[in-house]
């Protein structure tokens, strides 16, 4: 039976079936970019590819130079408290910073005579102890051996480097779709595309957090079970320069980053120029540093600066934003400084991070599989050199 | 050089040592001040940012005849408080820190064998007292 449409025919009267949808081909993709600092890691240096998924490393430090006073040792003591008394030795000259007192070391090894004490002199009077009492946490300077005229040489001593490593870490994820779905006709770009797309940029986006936050590790389900690994980021990788803003109220100032880079800064190692990357408060604190000094008139129609690089008192910081370090993703406190010359990306060689397209079983003829397969870490060398801020508000 | 030692002249915040982690030593910032003139007296102060780190044996130690004592204790009983981060305090004396940092601290093999060993032994000596006893 017909349907019958009386007077002018409207749009809304028209069989639904006939109207076609006027879709713009476009699909606009929110996040399409999401992994700052996975693409900036790999541009400070190219990716090491090794045949072990255990990267192992040494490192030399310098012999320690200071200890610390952690007890009061009354003046006249012959015993002075310190936190590692195995570092001074026989003759050297130790030096007390605070007091300005020299005492000379009288035992052959620290902490031989008596357990966490060094055996001093009265440097001056070359006998009897100390002038004047110590306090804790005076700073006592190892300095060289004074010798005596026609003395024996001191006895030897060294250390050793350190040993370190991390793990490498498997990851894949899986996107599947049937033959039918790929065959059928859609708006704009096929979902298929956009599904490889998109799942490369999330896989992408989570190794970048795991760069920042991962803790590396090897668990072993049972002694013959398989090994599962994960993998070491910055925050797990820093632990001298890791520093705590939260606890004291107050901006995050030029001397902020300057007490940050400060440490970085210390060792003749460190690169001339550092990069820093900025979560939202930090960057938001940093941006606002020269507003106060811009000087604007009504003929402007823009006002701000957005820094590139910070000069402080200890080198130059090339600062950059990662917006996966904002409040949304609970990250906004941090600010990482890392030296360049001294982040490794790593993978396993044969098992670089890629994308595998049509997986599927060839007898599986109505599936089609795409994996990302592949193998990150990262090492990084000489953590002295880095820092970790957080807590910044 | 006077000295103002008293008593209880020192705190100690202990670092619960975890010998399967990477050391603790964070730096906690005490003091983080932006520069200004003091309304008062015009004297131009410059900004600051201080913090506090534990010494090689895993103590902050606030000597609270020292500067920013205040602040030092106020921003460290801030991380205990919150209880993240394994520190512990603040203790008057260095001793009852140790204590308190031995007791907190997960043992290591070594320390687990020990005692291990102590509660075997303690149990035996009981067994053997209760063997003695039906004997008699």
């Amino acid at each position: 039976m017909a349907t019958i449409v009386t007077g002018n025919v409207r749009t809304d009267q028209v069989l639904a079936a006939k109207v076609p949808v006027w879709m713009r081909e476009k699909i606009a993709l929110l996040d399409a970019e999401r992994a700052f600092f996975e693409y900036l890691s790999r541009q400070f240096k190219k990716m090491e590819s090794i045949e072990s998924m255990k990267f192992e490393f040494m490192e030399m430090r310098a012999f320690p130079f200071i200890v610390t006073c952690d007890e009061i040792t009354a003046a006249a003591g012959t015993e002075v408290h310190v936190d590692h008394p195995e570092y001074c030795h026989r003759d050297q000259l130790i030096y007390n910073t605070r007091t300005g007192e020299f005492y000379l070391m009288n035992e052959d090894i620290g902490g031989g005579s008596t357990d966490g004490t060094i055996t001093v002199l009265n440097q001056v009077a070359g006998t009897g102890g100390i002038t004047t009492a110590t306090a804790v946490n005076d700073i006592l300077q190892i300095l060289p051996e004074a010798h005596a005229e026609g003395e024996a040489i001191p006895p030897a001593f060294s250390h050793k480097p350190t040993n370190l490593f991390t793990y490498l870490f498997q990851h894949d994820r899986t996107r599947g779709n049937t033959d039918v779905q790929r065959l059928s006709r859609e708006y704009g770009p096929k979902q298929l595309l956009l599904d490889r797309k998109q799942f490369w940029v999330d896989e992408m986006r989570g190794l970048n957090m795991l760069l920042y936050i991962g803790e590396h590790n090897r668990e072993v389900t049972s002694a013959t079970g398989p090994r599962r690994h994960s993998m070491r980021g910055l925050k797990n990788w820093i632990s001298t320069n890791k520093i705590n803003y939260g606890e004291a109220p107050g901006l995050f100032t030029l001397p902020a980053v300057g007490e940050l880079m400060r440490r970085t800064k210390s060792h003749s190692a460190s690169s001339d120029t550092k990069v820093g990357i900025c979560g939202q408060n930090s960057w938001t604190a940093i941006s606002s540093w020269p507003s106060s000094a811009i000087r604007t008139t009504v003929g402007e129609t823009s006002w701000g600066k957005r820094l590139k690089s910070i000069v402080t008192a200890y080198g130059n910081l090339a600062i950059g934003y990662d917006n996966m370090l904002e409040a949304t993703y609970g990250l906004d406190d941090i600010f990482v400084i890392v030296d360049p010359a001294h982040v490794q990306r790593l993978q396993l060689k044969g098992a670089e991070t890629h994308l595998v397209l049509n997986t599927e079983d060839n007898s599986d003829i109505h599936n089609q599989k795409d994996v990302i397969t592949g193998t990150d870490g990262l090492a990084l060398g000489l953590q002295e050199l880095h820092a970790w801020g957080y807590g910044i508000t | 050089m006077s000295e103002r030692v008293t008593k209880n002249r020192y705190k100690y915040f202990a670092v619960i040592q975890d010998s399967s982690k990477p050391p603790h030593s964070e730096t906690v910032i005490f003091i983080n001040r932006s520069g200004r003139t003091d309304p008062d007296t015009g004297f131009i102060e410059q900004p600051i940012c201080k913090g506090i780190e534990p010494n090689g044996n895993g103590f902050y130690v606030i000597d609270t005849a020292g500067d920013f004592a205040k602040e030092k204790e106020a921003a460290l009983s801030r991380v205990v408080a919150k209880g993240i981060a394994p520190v512990i305090g603040p203790f008057d004396t260095i001793e009852s820190a140790i204590i308190a940092e031995r007791e907190k601290r997960p043992k290591t093999k070594d320390e687990q064998l020990v005692l291990a060993k102590q509660e075997n032994a303690e149990l035996r000596k009981k067994l053997a007292t209760r063997e003695d006893s039906k004997r008699v």
